[in-house]
């Protein structure tokens, strides 16, 4: 006959069959993962944010296919779509037919100058010269030009020489890479 | 001597207890559960890179605006020869007929001595060179917007290469159109002119002229 202890025992041995194994990889640590993903995460929105290559192309901007290969660079964007004249995404004229109102032309249907597009580049040519004579980048009067690939070559030479006379001379156009 | 059933109560309560701390062990754990928030981020992360792949394949084409007042601040001042040799000057017109080739004080004449120099491939229509966006049926039964596109790139090319191998230190260019010319044409036009799709033209690479002006077209 057993002592009552070592019954006792022999029951706790029992007993902690049933209990669960200690498991010590109970569940993964994703901290880890969490950081990557969220510095890529934030990698990507400013990206984003940031590039003038962030053009949604639509119906209304269908750009021109080319074989370039120059790399886009910054610069003020001027978007030409069928549809209106965009400085930076601040429309400043409305296109009809491939053509603007001459009520906003300087001098009627036949002149070159588009008023509200001269102001406001005028206003992002003195914004850039600000911060060149605070010593913060340069100013090269360097225009981006996105524009629709039926855009007739009368409203982009209108455009072109409204950039020049706001002091913005050297034009960078935007195409899509034909591969 | 302790009674039997005294022990084994000691007992049940101790497996009790450890139980207990098992469980509450795999329960609590002492720290956020961030696996929902890691769905959302890896979400977002995967279409963010979808979205970009779709938006890479963009290129500039660099012109200039003609200047006037101050040739030596002029975009080619840096590879300007010596003042005896003759500029050339080359305007290549985008006209509603055809292209028309021109240089310094001379207009090329097409090869039945008339303009355009280079023709149109098909019959005008309405006095133009058919260029324009049109439109067909695809094999879904779709409307698909189609280019048709009726200029001469091949003849450009033909003519521009036996100027460049006359002149081949020219690089520049004045790009003029008619008013209605499609943008697309016109930067199909520049493609041809540089002939390469080179980064920096050095002369060696086939590279013909990249340095372009755009000029407003002729009323």
């Amino acid at each position: 006959m057993l002592s009552p202890r070592v019954k006792a025992r022999k029951r706790l041995r029992q007993l902690r069959r049933g209990l669960p194994e200690p498991d010590f990889v109970s569940h993964l640590n994703i901290t880890p993962m969490m950081d990557m993903m969220t510095i890529l995460i934030v990698f990507f929105l400013k990206s984003f944010s940031v590039s003038s290559e962030n053009v949604s192309l639509s119906d209304d901007l269908m750009l021109p296919r080319s074989s370039a290969l120059v790399k886009t660079h910054e610069a003020v964007k001027v978007t030409i779509t069928r549809r209106a004249i965009l400085v930076e995404d601040t429309q400043v004229a409305a296109v009809k037919k491939g053509e603007v109102d001459a009520s906003i032309k300087r001098d009627g249907p036949s002149s070159f100058l588009i008023n509200p597009l001269l102001d406001l580049l005028q206003k992002h040519a003195t914004r850039l010269k600000t911060l060149e004579r605070r010593g913060r980048g340069r100013f090269e009067g360097e225009v981006v030009i996105v524009s629709d690939q039926t855009v007739p070559y009368r409203l982009l030479s209108e455009v072109l020489y409204t950039a020049g006379q706001a002091e913005f001379a050297k034009y960078r156009l935007m195409v899509l890479k034909s591969s | 001597m302790i009674s039997e059933r005294a022990a084994l109560a000691k007992v049940r309560a101790r497996v009790r207890r450890e139980h207990a701390a098992a469980e509450e062990a795999e329960h609590e754990g002492g720290e956020l559960n961030l696996v929902p928030y890691l769905d959302i981020i890896t979400n977002t992360v995967i279409f963010l890179l979808a979205t970009t792949a779709s938006v890479i394949a963009m290129a500039n084409i660099n012109v200039n605006a003609p200047r006037y007042a101050d040739p030596a601040a002029a975009s080619g001042a840096e590879q300007q020869e010596s003042d005896d040799a003759p500029k050339l000057n080359l305007t290549v017109t985008a006209s509603y007929s055809g292209f028309i080739i021109a240089g310094s004080g001379a207009v090329l004449m097409g090869d039945d001595g008339k303009l355009p120099t280079i023709k149109c491939l098909a019959p005008l229509q309405q006095q133009r060179c058919p260029v324009y966006l049109g439109s067909r049926t695809n094999a879904e039964g779709l409307p698909e917007p189609v280019w048709i596109d009726k200029l001469n790139y091949t003849g450009l090319v033909g003519k521009v290469r036996q100027i460049k191998k006359t002149y081949p230190k020219e690089r520049q260019v004045i790009l003029m159109a008619d008013r209605n010319v499609p943008y697309q044409a016109v930067v199909k036009t520049m493609d041809v002119l540089r002939g390469t799709p080179t980064n920096d033209c050095t002369g060696g690479d086939g590279c013909l002229f990249d340095q372009v002006i755009l000029s407003a077209g002729v009323e």
